[in-house]
């Protein structure tokens, strides 16, 4: 087990009026307890609103939980920052306008000291090799890029402090369908080769289906169903499961 | 049956800074009356810039540079703007994939319906009002009362959705185009707009023209598929034929990512 998650709520407040008055809770998360096993891929599935997104801020240390706790396996995740990495949904506002792609992957390798700098000259074009991305980009800006690419160098940017464990919130909802099935295509392939594990958030079931090992189905910040991915999908017990899997037939 | 709408010879043009950009490179395309036709294609296709050609409402950096597109017996490309007007609107209308950023922010969900009515319709106040409320019902929103006085940032994304298909439909059009309407929407909710909008087809009878990326939705309601592909129009066939046997490389992508990650 690399990560365990015990009891994890978090809850923001509804203000209203000129003082700021607290009319009520909105419950984003409400007890959930989850592990991922090393080496797998944990699917998050769910409509918006359904806590996927606050459940991944709080296991990212973005921000606390209201209660409830979670650890990761020291064995694996020494330094937490360097270890645990984040891709998220929107590669047109998650990449810093200003840099050049090759200052956008060098960054957590300095920081992290991954590489001596003599050698990210070689480093971050091999890096970008592995995404599927060509030596020539180095010099240019980010919008210069169509969606596709952008992810692409995301995925680099991640994968450049030499990560243990991903969270990827909807990182393929955005972009076209054939631009998606590469790219997941492409996740597969880097977990075996770094031997990563995966936290797989998205709201589309073929994708959550085509990747994960376990599934969790999320909805009003609770977990209503959980289980091995052909179990989930072949035979769902729960009823709002079974009226996923219909809309997405 | 007749052609409700026939483009042909498509070619339109982006006039950047120093640079033409050919965004369309002759596109064909027709739609009977009565009939769903789907036009599928990667973003930066030219399925938009095509859709949005048929009623002349393209930003202002592009043209039509040539071809023709006929709606209904008339050449839409030389029709005066005062004609265009009276087409835009009644007899064709668009949806678009974030309601929100069409919708006025400033004006309530009801008055913006009631003022489709109104212009084209030439109905007073009290006539319009009820014809909207009667138009949330058929689009399903039960609470018609209270989404008329709803502002569009106090609404859903889905049920935007609904008052923007009540708003589009409201001087019943011929032909609805419909650009990526689902996309920015959850699985649950897609499945109820498509439902809703066939069922609306069937009632009021109108053609469609839906645009997508996504060949599922193409095999939910299509009677024939368009497919673009670096602005031209690379294949066309029945539903059935092009699941069958897609002939374009493009097709057989689409048809690919649709197969693994399209559908359960």
């Amino acid at each position: 087990m690399i990560l365990n998650v015990i009891k994890l709520s978090k809850y923001f407040p509804i203000e209203q009026g000129l003082f700021r008055a607290e009319t009520g809770l909105i419950r984003a998360l409400d007890e959930v307890s989850f592990s991922v096993d090393e080496f797998s891929t944990l699917g998050i599935v769910g409509e918006s609103g359904s806590g996927k997104t606050t459940l991944a801020k709080i296991i990212l240390n973005l921000i606390p939980p209201t209660t409830g706790e979670f650890f990761f396996n020291e064995d694996f995740i020494g330094n937490f920052r360097k270890d645990v990495q984040i891709i998220f949904q929107n590669p047109y506002n998650s990449l810093n306008p200003k840099m050049r792609i090759f200052d956008i992957i060098a960054e957590p390798m300095i920081i992290h000291r991954i590489a001596a700098k003599k050698h990210l000259k070689a480093e971050v074009p091999e890096l970008l090799e592995t995404v599927g991305l060509d030596g020539d980009v180095l010099k240019r800006y980010p919008h210069e890029f169509s969606g596709g690419q952008r992810q692409r160098i995301c995925i680099a940017r991640a994968l450049a402090s030499k990560p243990k464990f991903i969270v990827l919130d909807e990182p393929i909802s955005s972009l076209d369908l054939t631009i998606q099935a590469k790219l997941l295509d492409l996740f597969i392939e880097l977990k075996q080769k770094f031997n990563l594990t995966y936290i797989f958030i998205s709201h589309n079931l073929a994708v959550i289906k085509y990747i994960s090992d376990t599934v969790i189905v999320m909805q009003n910040g609770r977990i209503v169903e959980r289980g091995k991915v052909y179990d989930i999908f072949n035979r769902p017990s729960e009823q709002y499961t079974k009226k996923l899997l219909e809309s997405a037939m | 049956m007749q052609n409700l709408l026939e483009i042909k010879n498509l070619k339109v043009e982006f006039h950047l800074d120093n640079q033409v950009i050919t965004a369309v490179s002759g596109a064909n395309l027709d739609i009977k009356e009565n009939e769903v036709v789907v036009l599928a294609g990667e973003s930066g296709s030219g399925k938009t810039i095509t859709a949005l050609s048929i009623c002349r409402i393209l930003p202002h950096n592009a043209g039509i540079v040539s071809g023709s597109i006929n709606f209904a017996g008339r050449e839409m490309l030389t029709l005066k703007e005062n004609e265009l007007i009276k087409i835009r609107g009644r007899d064709i209308s668009y949806i678009f994939q974030e309601p929100v950023s069409f919708l006025n922010p400033v004006y309530t969900i009801g008055n913006q319906i009631m003022e489709a009515i109104r212009l084209h319709q030439h109905k007073n106040k009290k006539e319009a009002y009820e014809e909207t409320i009667e138009l949330l019902k058929k689009v399903k929103i039960w609470e018609g009362k209270r989404v008329f006085q709803s502002y569009p940032h106090q609404l859903s994304g889905g049920m935007n959705q609904r008052a923007f298909i009540a708003m589009s439909l409201a001087c019943q059009p011929k032909l609805l185009v419909a650009d990526e309407p689902t996309t920015s929407l959850d699985v649950t909710i897609e499945a109820e707009i498509l439902e809703l909008l066939m069922e609306l087809k069937k009632s009021l009878k109108f053609s469609l023209l839906f645009i997508t990326h996504n060949l599922s939705i193409a095999r939910k309601i299509a009677d024939r598929i368009f497919v673009m592909h670096k602005g031209k129009v690379v294949e066309e066939a029945g539903r059935e034929e092009l699941f069958k046997s897609p002939e374009h490389f493009h097709t057989k992508e689409l048809i690919n990512a649709y197969e693994r990650i399209g559908r359960i």
